[in-house]
């Protein structure tokens, strides 16, 4: 691993400095909240070309972290953090940057608690990039751990959410996951005496018991951040509850991280024990896939919608991930990619098209008819989600598919049914919302809907304009 | 004689502390203009003095009796740290409520000297004798400017209670002094050794820890706590919620080390039982409580739990891990209640949780404050109190006590739910009271202790390799 500029410190450091710069920046009184959300977007976008920046450093594939940066933190126990990258983890990185640039593009005409939304989006932009580029155990826990904070008070400052019960069943729910985890690193790392690469702990020696509690501390762990039954309304209740867009997307970034921890922690001389674990895991997963697909099918609720739409995705990728080949990684990271934007831009337009309902009190049928650039792009947004060859989302997925029907044909059956009653939900309501009763009656005017503007249209084309590109290759920024 | 003339300069920071009092006597008496600064002004002169004359004289001793070194150094200095941040918050207080002082920093101070005092003494009855009274100097704190009805009975519970636990210790003393022929530490514990099977010694040795961790607000010894922070005016619940925990902890080792250690064997299990009542107890009783200090007065018992936990097994790394722990969790609670001073409406300092809610609004530094405070409590990093559970929870698993680290851990899961329930009040919810304008001496104050916690958390190594330089 050849030590170059500390590119990764930068990417998790980025955030933070625009967080400085939020708070001790003076608001301008006659707009408010503007020049935080100025500075950060601006942020995101530096984090952004840094991250691409350190995409062309690197070789492309998976597995092999490179750009590796140490900082020493203790000397007894020896804890160090370590951070390097390989495709995978910048490739989500680059797509959470874009995800969390969308939410603050849908937040712009919104001032009111801007500060603290934008501080407490970039401290979780921070936390997120930390995480994502962790080589070790102890900073991997330190970022999974910390993530939890700015979402807590994300969900509650800004979050909209009718029951903040719920929130505190979300945070607890959450923060069982992580105190189990850290019980499983204070033992690794106990054994070791300091910290462990993450690629090195198939060399930890577990036996009996401890095995067991270590292995099934993590799998919980991880397993609290994805939306699986039985718990999967504690989650639900929040993910499908925020209405602010730039939350809702954050919120829905976090099972993302159950997922990498799958992916990163996972020893590849997997422990009889673990296996054991595999088979249970397996039936929950696809019983939440189902059950949160028909849910979504059934809610009125397009929050709801959009949430299984993200959520049964997310746990098509782990089915994906545990299949018995290392292969399918980049597969799954580019097909994540373009996930993350489709859904963030429907989080969105979604967002936008209910404010518009909820202040001129109009009826959702054939709303959509009075917009036709929002149509236009959330059409696209729609097919893309839909698996139309527009995304690569396309020819992954395919690819993904093909591999789980090659080696479990019950379960790739499932998912594809899940996969097919999100969609199919999503689209019967923009259906309902392009050719409503209430238009063909003409009851309400043109005049009264806003469409999205200039800028928006500008801005959301040229999202369109970047998933399209990733369809022929959502790699075409590397080198090589 | 030229030896005991020189060895006498060893003593100046006690001199200095009774000097104080003596002058704050006299000032109250014969100075016709003296404001509570004036009294503020004399307390801290004479702390500082006694601060610096410590750090000078650290491994001084006058007689094998009453001797200083690094380890009685760390804790009288962080006593009086403690004692001047608290005397520094409470001149507000005072000035706001137009109120004398003279009786709480006079009490403050003397009970500072007894405490640190009570350090250097290598033998149990003027150990004993510091403490009770330092201990019974509380109940005059309690009664400061305070005289509703609530007051009296808590203060009556307080003192029979307190008087109740001196004639426990007294006895224990006694026996031991009546089996032993002396109550020099060493002699005591060459004589424990000797005769750890004796039951009566067994509890008489009982009896004289009991009461320390009665002192230290220990379960099922908690009971006056939470009465007597709540009821006391707000400098004195800040003194004795703080300043005496770092006197008590560094005395409770001292005496299991150097006095009880051949029959500490028999009370472990018995500390570790306490202890994990204390996690417990503190999380529930936390929940219960709908004032802000009674509330912190439980979060206080759990944290103290998690401290006794570590020190069940009394090996070097445990003592270092309790030691980092419990001063995270002190940093941490200086800070809320440097927060509580913030915390005023219309000339009335606040104590309900719901008048807090929305403090967020119109204190953001003060919320803010608060919010880096609570994490910290909690033991999420970045916080200085992520580096505390990190060191207990280590030691725990280094020595194979896995049920204890999900035990701790499951307390603090619950505790967060706490927490979470305060930040929701301070930034969620909706205003309810007009909060009156903060002194900056506070915002002074809430600075330099999240600069503090932030440089230790930035670069723990140095501060860490001091402590046990300390401890060792």
């Amino acid at each position: 691993m050849n030590v170059t500029a500390p590119y990764l410190l930068w990417i998790i450091l980025m955030p933070l400095v625009g967080m400085a710069f939020i708070l001790l920046g003076k608001e301008d009184e006659r707009h408010p909240g503007r020049n935080s959300w100025a500075v950060a977007v601006l942020t995101v976008a530096a984090a952004f070309l840094l991250v691409v920046w350190t995409f062309m450093q690197i070789e492309p594939g998976y597995g092999r972290l490179q750009l590796a940066e140490r900082y020493v933190w203790l000397e007894t126990p020896h804890i160090e953090f370590v951070f390097a990258a390989d495709s995978f983890s910048l490739l989500l990185l680059t797509g959470i940057c874009l995800s969390v640039l969308i939410g603050l593009w849908g937040v712009k005409e919104k001032p009111s608690g801007q500060k603290p939304r934008m501080v407490f989006a970039l401290l979780f932009l921070s936390t997120v990039s930390g995480f994502l580029v962790s080589a070790d155990i102890f900073s991997f826990f330190i970022f999974f751990l910390v993530m939890l904070l700015p979402l807590f008070m994300l969900a509650g400052m800004s979050g909209d959410i009718k029951k903040q019960g719920s929130i505190f069943r979300f945070m607890l729910y959450n923060l069982f996951g992580a105190m189990l985890m850290f019980a499983a690193v204070v033992v690794l790392c106990s054994r070791q005496n300091g910290s462990i690469l993450l690629n090195e702990i198939d060399d930890i020696n577990l036996r009996g018991t401890g095995e067991v509690g270590v292995w099934l501390a993590v799998f919980v762990a991880f397993l609290s951040r994805i939306p699986v039954w039985p718990f999967h309304y504690w989650i639900a209740a929040v993910n499908s509850g925020v209405k602010n867009p730039l939350v809702f997307i954050i919120a829905n970034i976090m099972p993302l991280t159950g997922i990498y921890g799958f992916i990163r922690f996972w020893p590849e001389r997997m422990p009889d024990v673990v296996m054991y674990f595999m088979v249970v895991l397996e039936a929950v997963i696809l019983i939440s896939m189902v059950f949160i697909a028909l849910i979504g099918k059934i809610n009125k609720d397009i929050y709801y919608k959009i949430f299984s739409f993200i959520s049964v995705y997310y746990i098509f990728y782990l089915l994906g991930l545990f299949l018995p080949t290392d292969e399918l990684l980049l597969n799954l990271g580019s097909s994540l990619f373009a996930c993350l934007l489709i859904f963030s831009v429907l989080a969105v337009l979604v967002s936008y098209l209910e404010e518009q309902q909820e202040n001129e009190n109009l009826p959702a049928e054939g709303m959509l008819c009075g917009m036709p650039r929002l149509s236009a792009i959330l059409g696209f947004i729609l097919l893309a989600g839909a698996g139309a060859p527009l995304t690569a989302m396309f020819i992954n997925n395919f690819v993904i598919l093909s591999a789980l029907l090659a080696n479990n044909l019950p379960t790739a059956l499932t998912a594809m049914l899940a996969l097919l009653l999100v969609i199919l939900g999503l689209l019967q309501e923009f259906y309902r919302r392009r050719n409503g009763a209430a238009f063909a009656e003409e009851k309400f005017s043109g005049e009264k809907i806003r469409d999205i503007g200039r800028g928006d249209l500008i801005f959301f084309s040229g999202v369109v304009v970047l998933l399209l590109l990733s369809f022929f290759n959502p790699l075409w920024f590397l080198r090589g | 004689m030229t030896v005991v003339s020189s060895q006498i300069w060893f003593l100046l920071p006690e001199a200095f502390l009774a000097l104080t009092v003596l002058v704050g006597m006299l000032a109250a008496e014969f100075r016709s203009r003296a404001t509570p600064k004036t009294f503020y002004t004399i307390a801290k002169i004479g702390t500082a003095a006694a601060f610096v004359a410590t750090l000078v004289f650290h491994d001084k001793s006058i007689s094998p009796l009453y001797g200083n070194d690094a380890y009685t150094t760390l804790f009288k200095t962080l006593t009086y740290l403690w004692g001047l941040g608290c005397f520094y918050l409470s001149v507000r207080w005072f000035l706001s409520m137009d109120c004398p002082s003279s009786r709480f920093y006079g009490l403050s101070v003397l009970n500072l000297l007894l405490l640190t005092a009570s350090l250097s003494w290598n033998n149990l009855l003027p150990v004993f004798l510091c403490v009770e009274i330092s201990f019974l100097l509380n109940f005059f704190l309690l009664k400061i400017e305070n005289d509703k009805e609530t007051a009296v009975k808590e203060g009556r519970s307080f003192l029979f209670s307190a008087l109740f636990f001196l004639l426990t210790g007294a006895w224990g003393v006694f026996e031991i002094y009546h089996a032993a022929g002396s109550l020099d530490f060493e002699i005591v514990k060459n004589f424990l050794s000797r005769n750890s099977e004796n039951f009566v010694l067994l509890l008489a040795c009982a009896a004289i820890i009991v009461p320390l961790l009665f002192k230290m607000g220990i379960a099922p010894f908690h009971f006056w706590t939470a009465g007597v922070v709540d009821t006391a005016v707000l400098p004195s619940a800040c003194f004795i919620s703080q300043v005496p925990v770092f006197a008590y902890y560094a005395l409770f080792i001292k005496l299991v080390l150097n006095v009880f250690l051949p029959v500490y064997g028999f009370f472990d299990e018995a500390v570790l039982i306490f202890s994990l009542m204390s996690v417990f107890i503190g999380v529930a009783g936390a929940n219960s409580e709908g004032g802000l200090r009674r509330l912190f007065s439980y979060v206080a018992l759990f944290n103290m739990g998690i401290v006794l936990v570590s020190l069940s097994v009394l090996t070097e790394e445990n003592i270092y891990a309790s030691f980092v722990y419990l001063l995270a969790y002190l940093l941490a609670m200086a800070g809320i209640y440097t927060v509580f001073f913030a915390f005023k409406s219309k000339g009335i300092y606040l104590k309900g949780l719901k008048d807090i809610a929305g403090a967020a609004e119109t204190k953001p530094v003060s919320a803010a404050a608060m919010l880096v405070f609570l994490i910290s409590m909690l033991g999420l990093p970045p916080m200085i109190g992520f580096l505390g559970l990190l060191s207990v929870l280590n030691t725990m698993a280094e020595q194979r006590h896995y049920w204890l680290i999900l035990a701790l851990l499951c307390g603090k899961l619950l505790m967060a739910y706490i927490y979470f329930r305060l930040i929701k009040i301070i930034y969620f919810d909706r205003r309810t009271t007009q909060f009156d304008r903060t002194d900056k001496g506070i915002f002074i104050c809430l600075a330099l202790n999240i600069v503090l916690m932030a440089a230790v958390m930035i670069s723990p190594g140095f501060f860490l390799s001091v402590i046990r330089g300390f401890l060792s």
